[in-house]
């Protein structure tokens, strides 16, 4: 087992323990906030993807020449409408169901349904790939990465690390884990829980749309590539605990790595079996997970 | 004539109009949908059940494979019969429940939904894998319909020919069904469920095991759904590891809710989004694909609105063509899981 494969399944593990992690994040943002569970979220990665694949391939964002120019101003424009509609949609019919697990459920179900139809009809049921900002492979000492992957990984991680500072120094952002900790006491403290709330779902929207552009680079953007994600999402979620930043982080990494190489190695089911049947298996002796609170 | 006989009447009105269609209707296209309907309206009512617990499971589609393989393998593999088949679909669902339902019923709610969500996919995984038994994506093909019922005076064909045999079938199980859940709802039985969704300390304080109950609603919501399994198996020919995927199962919720948490709901949901959904197929500009879209958007619009589901529309009309303002009191099979407040 040389070098070189071993440096690329371990990319490739980072790969996907990144787009996880920002889609993950999310959803336990959204759950520690309003205690509600999102299921469309792998939707919101989609058409995060569909969107900058579409900017980018009409030529709407290639005013600025390069190619990065162009895939970051997609990037950012399909972040912000995507985060948009997941503050619409939670200000509207999601917002009765804070605290309710089970009907937050099922109303994002119909979402799911609403969005990939709508993703279907506006982009086609075709795979599609974004051009990567940054093609090619990087080589030393003979080992040869892929350009694009070290991006989706890098950009990714500063994402996290915004987030996680946003999180810490901010004053948004303290409101915000305020809100998580103890919604009344936040609000004795002046803060606007509907307004932290929306707040919070952009955030996690702009994160998976953000997942989605990156991966769309890497692989493909299909109507249903949100299902995949959303419910490793959710077994991260619950591996890291539900509601902790760091908790979701390390069980990211966690499928991520298991999900790449399992697959590589051994094929999609298997990978498939191996993370949920981890993932029923915590659920039996640890339902908190690694860092979760209840 | 007071509600209650208003009810039944309708209620026998109904099925007699059921009996006799195919006389009248020899659209195969219209029987195909009856059919589907009971289908899923047997499913909603296996949820129903459970919901009635307070649980939730994604796991029809996964109890639905199980019925449909082993009745599979009974017919095709041991050359039984398919009423043999089809009961050992139900029965193997079952032991599927119980293998899964014990150690998972320990966990609270969230986490056991949790667990049927991770259930249904790693037995996806395990269909995919054990391709040489199962067929795998590529799946079994030329599944035999019923085996042929010989009365003496006439025997009973199924099979490409013969819908109406399968029609009559289904609509015979489905009415057992419906039958069945409603008894359980206003058994004793159906009053434990009911006091473990409502307070599960409560219940234990006066004597209820909650896991024994808890158990035994997801083994019959999940035999219901075998025996769904192995009937779609042998009247559409053809199974495989994508025929039931965890889709299925959201869509089995999705029904279950537009129509009402009760047994009523549980056939009025399917009905209505099922024939919403084929009345549609014939409005030009309205392609099939966006059919789920539809459905998507007529749950949202009904959680939001309607949560109790639309089959407390009737009365909430009736009584506000009285004028009458009054709350709806949930009556002993139509007390809604999903509450707003």
């Amino acid at each position: 087992m040389d070098a070189h494969i071993i440096f690329q399944v371990f990319t490739n593990g980072l790969t996907s323990s990144m787009t996880i992690i920002l889609i993950a994040l999310g959803v336990t943002l959204i759950f520690g906030l309003m205690h509600i569970i999102n299921f469309f979220h792998g939707e919101l990665y989609m058409l995060g993807g569909f969107l900058s694949w579409y900017f980018m391939s009409k030529g709407l964002t290639n005013f600025l020449g390069s190619t990065a120019a162009s895939f970051a101003v997609a990037t950012v424009l399909s972040m912000a409408i995507v985060s948009l509609l997941a503050m619409l949609i939670e200000r509207g019919p999601l917002r009765q169901w804070h605290g309710k697990l089970l009907g937050s459920f099922i109303v994002s179900m119909g979402f799911i349904l609403i969005l990939q139809v709508a993703a279907l009809g506006a982009f086609g049921i075709m795979d599609v790939r974004i051009t990567t900002p940054v093609p090619g492979v990087v080589t030393f000492a003979g080992i040869t990465l892929s350009k694009g992957r070290i991006m989706v990984v890098l950009v990714g991680a500063v994402a996290v690390a915004g987030l996680a500072l946003f999180l810490r120094k901010a004053k948004l952002g303290l409101a915000l884990r305020a809100v998580e900790q103890d919604r009344e006491a936040a609000m004795l403290q002046g803060v606007n829980y509907s307004r932290t709330c929306s707040l919070g779902i952009g955030i996690g929207a702009a994160l998976a749309a953000l997942a989605g552009s990156l991966l769309g680079t890497v692989y493909f953007v299909n109507p249903y590539v949100g299902q995949d994600q959303v419910v490793k999402a959710f077994a991260t979620v619950v591996l890291g605990g539900m509601g902790s930043f760091w908790g979701t982080v390390i069980a990211g990494f966690v499928i991520g790595f298991t999900d790449s190489t399992a697959s590589t190695v051994a094929g999609g089911d298997v990978a498939n079996m191996l993370i949920f049947g981890i993932f029923m298996l915590v659920l039996l002796v640890r339902p908190r997970g690694f860092l979760g609170r209840e | 004539m007071n509600s209650s006989n208003k009810g039944r009447l309708m209620l026998v009105l109904l099925v007699v109009v059921l009996v006799v269609l195919p006389l009248f209707v020899r659209d195969q296209y219209v029987l195909d949908t009856l059919v589907r309907m009971g289908f899923w309206a047997i499913l909603a009512l296996g949820l129903q059940l459970l919901m009635t617990t307070g649980l939730m499971s994604v796991a029809q589609a996964a109890s639905m494979a199980i019925g449909a393989y082993t009745s599979v393998f009974f017919v095709m593999k041991f050359g039984l019969s398919f009423w043999l088949g089809l009961p050992a679909a139900g029965v193997a669902a079952s032991l599927f429940a119980l293998v899964v339902g014990i150690p998972a019923l320990r966990t609270k709610g969230i986490y056991f939904m949790m667990l049927t969500l991770g259930v249904s996919i790693v037995l996806t995984g395990f269909i995919n894998r054990l391709s040489s038994l199962t067929g795998g994506p590529g799946g079994i093909v030329s599944i035999p319909p019923p085996d042929s019922i010989s009365l003496g005076f006439a025997t009973i064909q199924f099979g490409p020919g013969h819908k109406t045999s399968f029609y009559y079938l289904v609509l015979a199980l489905t009415a057992l069904t419906v039958w069945l859940v409603f008894r359980l709802n206003r058994s004793r039985v159906g009053a434990i469920f009911r006091s473990i969704r409502d307070s599960e300390a409560l219940a234990q304080h006066i004597g209820v095991n909650p896991f024994g109950y808890k158990l035994m609603a997801f083994v019959i919501c999940s035999f219901f759904a075998g025996v769904v399994g192995s009937l779609q198996a042998h009247y559409t020919s053809f199974i495989s590891s994508e025929t039931f995927p965890l889709l299925t199962s959201m869509y089995v919720i999705i029904y279950l809710m537009v129509g009402g948490t009760s047994v009523s709901g549980a056939v009025v949901g399917p009905l209505a989004m099922i024939g919403v959904g084929e009345a549609l197929r014939f409005v030009p500009f309205v392609k099939g694909v966006y059919i789920p879209a539809i459905y998507g958007g007529i749950l949202v619009v009904v959680m939001t609105f309607l949560p109790d589901g639309l089959v407390v529309l009737p009365r909430m009309v009736i009584s506000k063509l009285r004028g009458i303002r009054q709350k709806f009191p949930p009556t002993s099979d139509n007390s809604s899981s999903v509450q707003k407040t």
